[in-house]
């Protein structure tokens, strides 16, 4: 099979363009270092073209697919001819995105995740809208009837089992407004930063009339900006930029979850969102190593909570590797519903830090503001006109409260199939880990925790979501508990994989 | 549990010495081109970094224990953080055996554990004689095998 015949064609202008103006631009640094005719030019640059041309066509015609009983084969390549097959049953998620662009020609990308490495498998850019769906259910079914001959090879396999999905759970509008307030993306924070200089004049005007009643500088020349009217500015319009952040995150968020849909079908979730870009995509139920349930600090209130699961592969157009959103965001009840079909585990009661453990922040939090101030002083000996150096002083009382809310909402739960974690004031999430999904047990002591006898455990899975994300982590709980947990979780690991047998 | 053989604190000595040097002489190129303050800056840079380096190293060697035991490989090291690791069995992807320029000059080798884990994704015992190594490296691989076998 080969791919969408419109994507020949703009493959082919694609590299057509990148042909000519490569030839431009090499004519044009040959045209300075010797004296090359000019009007050669409009033959050269055309020659260049259809030579890339020619080279995306032949890409285009020497790029196929193919379904066989047992591999996903592709073929490619024009000069280094490539054949890849990929066992059905090492496919991790089958994703499907739909550019704005390419919806209106109702066509679509594929990709194919498997657990090795940090790349795609394999990417079909791109195939027709109903090619794409035909292909995903199609990968799905051979999947499952390669996991069914593996396990009982006598038994007849009845592939027409449902291939429509079963609608488990539907973003409402109401659940993405409350999202879209509730879940403030860092990240936006950058796109503000870099947006206010490209916002011009208007920003900076009204940044300095707000500022200038409160002791701003007059304009933002060198000259008029004494260091203390700076810190005037910086304190007007931090909240200018957090509100600008919340605006950001939240077209982001209504973009990326608009109309998002789960579903089942047999051992797969199935799911798709995404307002202009539509993505699609195939969890297999039983490649998924844990669950996260994520409450950020506004959401708490309302008893909402969303749900991400991770798997070992890599997620297509997610900000976290590995992880994908089960259900973005709604009631607590439904969140934990969903999460016990998936990982049927118990309720939930969390085991506190000692209260060692919250001195231990109050401590850290204090270390910091004091390292502030005295980057603070020496900065105000080496600059005169920068007074207010003892301004993080303000922070002191805060310390303690924000030790207590980081220590109450810190805590792990040893339950009889799986082990769950809690961290996170602002974003709270809650780790589940099934024991069969362990893979290496980590305790660690820094100096400062053998002192009051604490102890942080990991608990590793093979999912490459542990960069910034949860870790599936319990920090500061008690010495010995900790190697009590570190000597159990091995003996369940062993225990569940026996069980499972 | 099992210890590492005692020249390991050599190799480790003579790698701080190395990264001692080169600060030296990063510090040296920094003074000669913007502080200006003299070559006794890099000497006592280079000074200070040995007298953490070495007594560091022989710490570490002091701490570092290992053991194969019945399900799991169980690492204990770190000097500062003190870090506990089991590596069950079940879960060795694959095991390498390494040997660098200052190791071989001693006469060691290390024994790298791969798992598929996010964060501990390779495991290393460093300071193994080479018979021990390749010891290790089999009996590990046997024991993966095995217990592959009975899930």
């Amino acid at each position: 099979m080969r791919l969408h015949s419109l994507s020949g064609i703009w493959n082919a202008l694609g590299y057509g363009v990148n042909g000519g103006s490569v030839v431009f631009f090499v004519w044009m640094i040959g045209l300075t270092l010797s004296d090359l005719p000019v009007s050669l030019l409009f033959v050269v640059v055309p020659v260049g073209f259809l030579v890339g041309v020619g080279y995306g066509v032949a890409q285009y015609l020497l790029f196929e697919y193919e379904l066989t009983d047992e591999t996903f084969d592709i073929t490619s390549g024009v000069l280094n001819r490539t054949h890849r097959e990929i066992p059905y049953h090492r496919i991790q998620n089958i994703d499907v995105t739909q550019s704005f662009g390419k919806r209106l020609f109702g066509c679509a990308v594929l990709r194919m995740e498997t657990a090795g490495g940090g790349s795609t498998e394999a990417t079909l850019d791109f195939v027709s809208k109903e090619e794409a769906v035909r292909l995903q259910s199609a990968v799905r079914q051979r999947k499952r009837a390669a996991a069914e001959t593996a396990a009982t090879e006598s038994e007849q396999t009845n592939q027409e089992s449902t291939t429509e999905p079963t609608l488990l759970f539907e973003l409402r509008p109401r659940e993405l407004a409350l999202l879209t307030v509730a879940f403030l993306r860092p990240g936006a924070l950058l796109l503000v930063l870099f947006g206010i200089p490209a916002g011009g004049d208007l920003a900076t005007t009204v940044l300095l009339s707000l500022a200038r009643p409160l002791g701003g500088p007059e304009s933002l020349s060198v000259s008029a900006v004494s260091p203390n009217s700076l810190l005037v500015l910086v304190g007007v319009g931090l909240p200018l930029v957090v509100v600008g952040t919340w605006v950001v995150s939240g077209l982001i968020t209504v973009i990326e979850y608009f109309g998002f849909q789960l579903g089942r079908v047999s051992n797969d979730l199935v799911y798709q969102r995404g307002l202009f870009r539509r993505y699609s995509g195939t969890i297999p139920l039983e490649k998924i190593q844990s669950l996260t349930i994520t409450e950020p600090v506004l959401a708490r209130p309302l008893g909402h909570a969303g749900l991400q699961v991770e798997t070992a592969g890599y997620a297509a157009g997610e900000s976290e590797r590995g992880s994908q959103s089960a259900i973005p965001f709604s009631s607590r009840d439904r969140v934990f519903e969903l999460a016990r079909a998936i990982e049927p585990f118990e309720q939930l009661t969390f085991t506190r830090l000692p209260a060692r453990a919250r001195r231990r922040y109050v401590v850290q939090y204090l270390l910091v503001i004091g390292g502030l101030i005295a980057v603070g002083y020496l900065f105000s000996a080496l600059v005169s006109e920068f007074t207010l150096w003892y301004l993080p002083v303000v922070a002191l009382p805060v310390a303690p409260v924000a030790a207590h809310y980081k220590w109450k909402h810190r805590g792990y739960h040893v339950g009889e199939h799986h082990i769950s974690f809690r961290a996170g004031y602002w974003r709270r999430k809650t780790k589940v880990v099934p024991y069969y999904r362990l893979q290496t047990v980590f305790t660690s002591q820094t100096v400062f925790q053998r002192r009051l006898g604490l102890a942080t455990l990991t608990a590793d899975i093979a999912s490459s979501t542990s960069l910034g994300g949860a870790n599936p982590t319990a920090y500061d709980i008690e010495g010995e508990e900790a190697n009590r947990l570190h000597t159990l979780l091995c003996e369940r690991l062993q225990h569940a994989l026996s069980s499972r047998q | 549990m099992e210890s590492l053989h005692s020249n390991v604190r050599i190799v480790w000595v003579i790698t701080a010495a190395l990264g001692a040097i080169v600060l030296g002489v990063f510090t040296a190129v920094v003074d000669r081109f913007l502080l200006d303050v003299g070559l006794w800056l890099a000497a006592v840079v280079i000074v200070v970094a040995l007298a953490c380096g070495i007594p560091y190293s022989v710490a570490r060697y002091r701490v570092w224990r290992f053991e194969i035991q019945a399900d799991a490989l169980v690492l204990e090291r770190g000097v500062i953080t003190r870090v506990e690791t089991a590596v069950p069995y079940v879960r060795v992807q694959h095991v390498d055996t390494q040997r660098g320029p200052v190791e071989r000059l001693f006469g060691l080798a290390s024994v790298v554990v791969y798992t598929a884990g996010s964060r501990g994704a390779d495991v290393t015992i460093p300071g193994l004689r080479p018979e021990r190594a390749s010891e290790i490296h089999d009996r590990l691989r046997v024991l993966a095998i095995e217990s592959e076998d009975a899930v």
